[in-house]
């Protein structure tokens, strides 16, 4: 409990805890289907391993080593008289000499014979069985009392990974007998072989030793192959859907020769002709996958070394042509592969991982400690194969796939977090950034608008100065030196002091808040002048449509309007000895892109020419007026038939 | 106007030559009687006492406190409320100075610098039912009222029948046609009705801003606790 506590801490590392859950998703299955069959075990007795087993090699005078020759001598009775029976021990191998086989070295035929005594007086088991963890060698055959009970042609090339399950014929299985129980198979005397442990009895526990064996031997090591395959795709698809890694698609031609160089677990290889091309196929994928894997670790480095992958492909390639059956080189060009493959894939091996530490990259280290532990694997497969292994214990080279897989996805899930969480950081980082410069713009905008009022509040005073200064100022200050100099009537006094009253006034006027309204700002005018226009004689005929509303009507520009339709009153009633005047104003091209508003003061004066010099001045003031307010002016007269102006204003002024 | 019912008038202006002159123009017309004049506002509020006038003429910048003391005090007493129209004189009659006045309870202004007819005929025009509305002030109206409902200060016998909305627009047209330049005889002819309604449609614009001010107080003041329901 404190180990698991201790992993669990220690593995606690963000690249590494979806990692755990992995392990724990695929392991506890893994777990309990071995709780399960253990369990079953010990429903019945386990048989013990057989002890007392005898061997006898039976030398072959000319059967060929192929399929037609193994038909005629699986069910070949041999002559047990010649046989020279010797004692051995469970699991039995004979390791190959470290010499090139020939297809022309002697066959021989391998017995192993052991003895079953079904005790007298006890119940004798329903169903019993001969039960083999592994033969390496060829087709077998099993013999009960001298005669053939099952034989196995089946794949016979490949058989050294399937367990021996055979049941006893039932009619042998008397109380008190004692059953001689023969297997066979036959070899080449050159090339060794291996018996594995063997147990006889009930049937029931066999089944269950031999179901186990079945499924760390067979079954799942073919669901390894499918499961890489699959994930080899995945990463072909990934690696081509994303273009710029070349990791992944390197993952996935190493996976998918990986798988090739697997699928001897599927299928039956047994034709000569097949299993000539199969083999040469499956012998050059060791180079392939040395290759690939190869090209996969290099990937992690730091820097690229272009040739060297040039000719680690420039070496499959080769090894794949040498190794065609074309050549006729049969087994030596498998050895030659062999070595040159140990020899190469050590060197490569070695001095990435040195790199990898040197580099002191993380993930470099990882996916070369993984990448290393596959040639470990296959090495023991070799040493396995060539019986120099006990041939009890279980392969464990498809389930090296796992362990490069495995490191490929902690580094890329890894790399995952790590661009996660810088990507996280810099949003964090823009985020701050943006708030920043918002407060930077809040700040800056608060400044503007300061000046800005600033700035409005200036030109508001200084334009009313200018005003003052201009209008009544002026008036004053001439009528006082006019005073000083007693120069001043009464009459004349009372006319200055009024014209400033209404100068101030109509300043007054121009900053009351008439919401842009110019129907209004007119309006003001005839309230306070009207009466003395009336006064003066005049009947004021007013026509005030609704208008729209003129946003650039500020106090200035107001008392500019103001001042025209003004100046215009004060020229009617002094010159134009009318008895009308018309004010109007209307709306114009509203449905337009430019519209406005028409103003017309029209009287039925005497009129004038419009020639004369006298009235030039008058009226360029009113034109200089209406330019500023970017309005045109139009003023008509013919003397004796009244003065028409018509001032035509925009909504929107050209900026 | 007979001479036998004189419009008794009440004069609060602090500059004597205004007060004089108005004075002497008041004096002069037959119709016309004048009451009492005051120079302050304590002067003018003591005035408040005596018999109810008919017009009021009355300053806003007096030394000793705004004309809009005095005009909120003659609004709290029902006998000079029912009978005083309160006119404002003022030398500009800008827009601030008189939404407050007319908010405080005065139903007329006028600026100072009239021609002494003009200055009688608005008093009379006053005391027979309105005064003239400058377009600012009625503009100002026209954006107040429409935020109002249509039956604020209406009479309870009309409040609540269609009349009240047609009311309210009859309203809404005479302050639009004095925003822009119309006088009362003009709007009275355009609308086709007397120009007394024309007035007496100014004068409920007016008593309505001014419920409205005073309403608005009134809350303020439940509001801050200062009276109770």
């Amino acid at each position: 409990m404190k180990l698991a506590a201790w992993v669990w801490s220690a593995t606690d590392d963000p690249g590494i805890r979806a990692l755990r859950l992995a392990a724990l998703l695929i392991g506890l299955p893994f777990l309990l289907t071995f709780l399960f069959f253990w369990y079953r075990a010990f429903d019945t007795p386990a048989p013990l391993p057989v002890a007392g087993v005898e061997r006898w090699v039976e030398p072959l005078a000319e059967t060929r080593f192929n399929t037609s020759g193994f038909t005629s001598l699986v069910k070949q009775i041999p002559d047990f008289s010649q046989a020279r029976w010797e004692t051995v021990t469970l699991p039995d191998a004979v390791s190959a000499p470290p010499i090139l086989a020939t297809e022309s070295a002697p066959l021989a035929r391998v017995w192993i014979r052991t003895r079953y005594t079904l005790p007298a007086g006890q119940p004798v088991p329903a169903r019993s069985a001969v039960y083999v963890t592994r033969i390496i060698g060829g087709a077998w055959s099993v013999w009960v009392n001298g005669k053939l009970v099952d034989a196995n042609l089946e794949d016979w090339r490949m058989q050294w990974n399937v367990p021996l399950h055979v049941k006893l014929p039932a009619e042998d299985l008397v109380a008190g007998s004692v059953l001689t129980i023969d297997i066979a198979f036959p070899i080449r005397q050159s090339e060794g072989y291996a018996f594995g442990s063997m147990y006889v009895g009930d049937a029931n526990a066999t089944t269950r030793l031999f179901e186990m064996r079945s499924l760390w031997q067979n079954i799942l090591p073919k669901a390894t192959v499918l499961i890489i395959l699959l994930l080899g795709l995945i990463s072909l698809h990934y690696g081509l859907g994303e273009g710029q890694d070349r990791v992944y698609l390197r993952l996935a031609f190493a996976a998918i020769v990986w798988s090739i160089g697997n699928s001897l677990y599927f299928g039956d290889f047994t034709d000569d002709r097949v299993a000539l091309w199969f083999g040469a196929l499956n012998d050059s994928a060791t180079a392939w996958m040395a290759c690939t894997l190869s090209l996969f670790a290099i990937d992690f480095d730091r820097e690229r070394w272009p040739r060297l992958e040039l000719g680690l492909v420039a070496y499959a390639v080769l090894v794949t042509v040498i190794t065609l059956p074309l050549w006729n080189w049969g087994v030596n060009g498998l050895v030659f592969q062999y070595y040159t493959n140990v020899v190469l894939t050590s060197a490569v091996l070695s001095f990435f991982t040195w790199r990898a530490f040197k580099q002191d990259s993380h993930e470099f280290k990882v996916i070369m400690v993984a990448v290393c532990s596959l040639p470990l694997m296959a090495l023991h497969t070799v040493y396995f194969v060539s019986a120099q292994r006990s041939p009890d214990s279980i392969e464990i080279y498809p389930y090296s796939a796992f362990i490069v897989f495995g490191a490929f996805l902690y580094v890329m899930q890894r790399r995952y977090l790590n661009t996660r969480q810088s990507l996280i950081e810099l949003n964090a980082s823009l985020d701050q950034r943006l708030k920043q410069r918002e407060t930077e713009l809040a700040e800056q905008h608060r400044k503007l608008m300061g000046i800005e009022q600033e700035r409005i509040v200036q030109q508001e005073r200084q334009r009313i100065m200018r005003d003052m200064h201009d209008g009544i100022g002026t008036a004053l200050m001439s009528s006082l030196t006019l005073a000083e100099h007693g120069e001043l009537t009464s009459a004349r006094t009372a006319a200055i002091l009024r014209e400033s009253l209404d100068e101030l006034k109509l300043v007054i006027d121009s900053l009351e808040p008439i919401d842009e309204d110019i129907a209004t700002l007119l309006a003001s005018l005839r309230y306070r002048f009207g009466e003395r226009i009336e006064a003066a004689g005049l009947k004021i005929v007013w026509d005030m449509a609704e208008l729209p509303p003129l946003p650039w009507l500020d106090p200035s520009n107001a008392l500019q309007v103001l001042r025209i339709v003004q100046e215009a009153f004060a020229n009617i009633i002094k010159h134009a000895r009318a008895t009308e005047i018309m004010i109007s104003a209307r709306p114009t091209g509203l449905d337009t892109d430019q519209p406005g508003v028409m103003v017309r003061i029209t009287d039925n004066g005497i009129g004038f020419d419009l020639n004369s010099a006298r009235r030039g001045r008058g009226l360029d003031n009113l034109r200089r007026r209406a330019a500023d307010l970017n309005a045109d002016i139009a003023i008509d007269s013919t003397p004796g038939r009244g003065t028409r102006i018509a001032l035509q204003l925009r909504v929107e002024l050209p900026s | 106007m007979s001479k036998a019912n004189p419009i008794s008038i009440l004069i609060v202006e602090d500059k004597p030559e205004f007060l004089d002159e108005f004075s002497r123009t008041v004096s002069s017309a037959p119709d016309m009687y004048l009451a009492g004049t005051a120079s302050t506002l304590a002067a003018g509020l003591a005035l408040l006492n005596g018999e109810p006038v008919d017009v009021l003429l009355v300053d806003l910048g007096l030394p000793d406190g705004s004309g809009l003391e005095l005009i909120r005090e003659i609004a709290l007493r029902p006998t000079w409320r029912e009978r005083c129209e309160i006119m404002v004189v003022s030398v500009f009659a800008d827009e601030a100075h008189v939404m407050s006045a007319i908010e405080a309870g005065a139903s007329g202004y006028l600026v100072k610098d009239s021609a002494p007819t003009s200055f009688l005929q608005q008093i009379r025009e006053l005391h027979a039912g309105g005064s003239p509305i400058s377009p600012v002030i009625a503009r100002k109206l026209l954006g107040r009222l429409a935020a109002l409902p249509p039956s604020l200060g209406i009479e309870p016998a009309l409040s609540g029948s269609t009349d009240v909305i047609e009311l309210a627009e009859s309203e809404r047209r005479v302050l639009s046609y004095a925003a822009r330049g119309y006088t009362y005889d003009e709007v009275a002819e355009l609308m086709g009705v007397t120009r007394h309604t024309v007035l007496s449609y100014v004068k409920r614009c007016y008593r309505k801003l001014q419920v409205n001010s005073k309403t608005e107080a009134l809350y303020e003041a439940r509001r801050l606790g200062l009276v109770r329901d």
